[in-house]
């Protein structure tokens, strides 16, 4: 009976399976480019991306080819365009570029792959989200302009940040509320140290990149 | 136009084809052929190039042969033709002109 089973599923079902991966292979790469494209920062480029690298890969020839195309073109070019985009956003704020060989490695790819898990966000994590972004802000000006303990000090809170990010960043915990602790700590850490005046509570300082 | 804040061979290859069919324009597809590289590094690549206003892009005004997507063609504006010229000639050029004395050091010696 085992071995009838065995001969049924490498002889017709694993087949069968292959044939039909096969045919879905492109409707999947379709998929993963517009999901890849989704994943860029700057919304009004999504639809722009997800055309132009759809071109790209349909101009392969091939089902399966197709998907693993997709699945290389996504994986290459939306951490790199996100990360011009934060780029960007970080000269535009901090008025310097990106002295990010400073940081850790994590906290490089924080910058980097945090912002692909807002689209997974509920709309209260997406706002918290902003403001803490702003937070990063303050605290990367606070990194470039004050004295030498201060700047070590707010270096720390940015490598603790990316060690330990709040939990709503995390795809997987994405359903959770906003882990408001970890903005409330911050904040006083900030106003502690006189970078956050109480009065506007660190709001209208820097701005989110995040489109 | 801004400048780049860092050339890398592979904004050097896709330059060197940008500029050999700035006419013309061309996708970003064909680019990744010609450098032959992975086209998730030449868009971010030309993403790049394009905000800092060395390119222009648009979509094709021809209607795409049946059932392809429109191609989003790629040219270099007139600055950044220049600058492109100015960086080929610095890095690809000025570095064949260094090494072409060293090299012909050995010839030299056989010739004479």
């Amino acid at each position: 009976m085992t071995r009838f089973a065995v001969w049924c599923a490498t002889t017709v079902v694993l087949p069968l399976c292959l044939i039909e991966f096969n045919e879905l292979a492109p409707w999947l790469a379709r998929k993963v480019v517009t999901f890849g494209a989704w994943l860029v920062v700057d919304s009004n480029l999504r639809e722009r991306y997800q055309e132009e690298w759809w071109e790209g890969v349909e101009a392969w020839p091939g089902k399966l080819v197709k998907l693993i195309r997709a699945t290389l073109l996504v994986g290459l070019a939306v951490p790199r365009i996100n990360w011009d985009i934060f780029d960007a956003w970080w000269q535009r704020e901090i008025g310097a570029r990106v002295a990010i060989g400073a940081l850790s490695r994590s906290c490089y790819s924080y910058f980097v792959y945090a912002p692909m898990t807002v689209p997974f966000l509920r709309g209260d994590a997406r706002s918290g989200y902003a403001e803490y972004n702003r937070l990063l802000a303050m605290i990367c000006k606070a990194i470039r302009t004050a004295d030498t303990a201060d700047r070590i000090e707010a270096m720390e809170i940015l490598e603790a940040l990316a060690q330990y990010p709040p939990s709503w960043i995390a795809p997987l915990h994405c359903n959770r509320v906003i882990n408001d602790k970890v903005l409330k700590d911050l904040r006083d850490a900030l106003q502690l140290r006189g970078y956050v005046s109480p009065s506007n509570d660190g709001r209208g300082v820097g701005a989110p990149y995040t489109a | 136009m801004d400048r780049l804040s860092r050339i890398t061979p592979a904004i050097l290859d896709v330059l060197e084809v940008l500029v050999a069919t700035c006419e013309i324009g061309c996708h970003g597809f064909a680019i990744a052929k010609d450098v032959n590289r992975p086209t998730g590094s030449v868009y971010p690549i030309l993403a790049r190039l394009e905000k800092a206003g060395w390119l222009q892009s648009y979509w094709e005004s021809e209607q795409p042969e049946h059932g392809r997507p429109r191609r989003r063609l790629y040219s270099l504006t007139s600055d950044g033709q220049l600058a492109a010229d100015g960086v080929l000639a610095e890095r690809r050029h000025g570095s064949a002109a260094i090494l072409r004395p060293r090299l012909s050091l050995g010839g030299a010696a056989v010739v004479a």
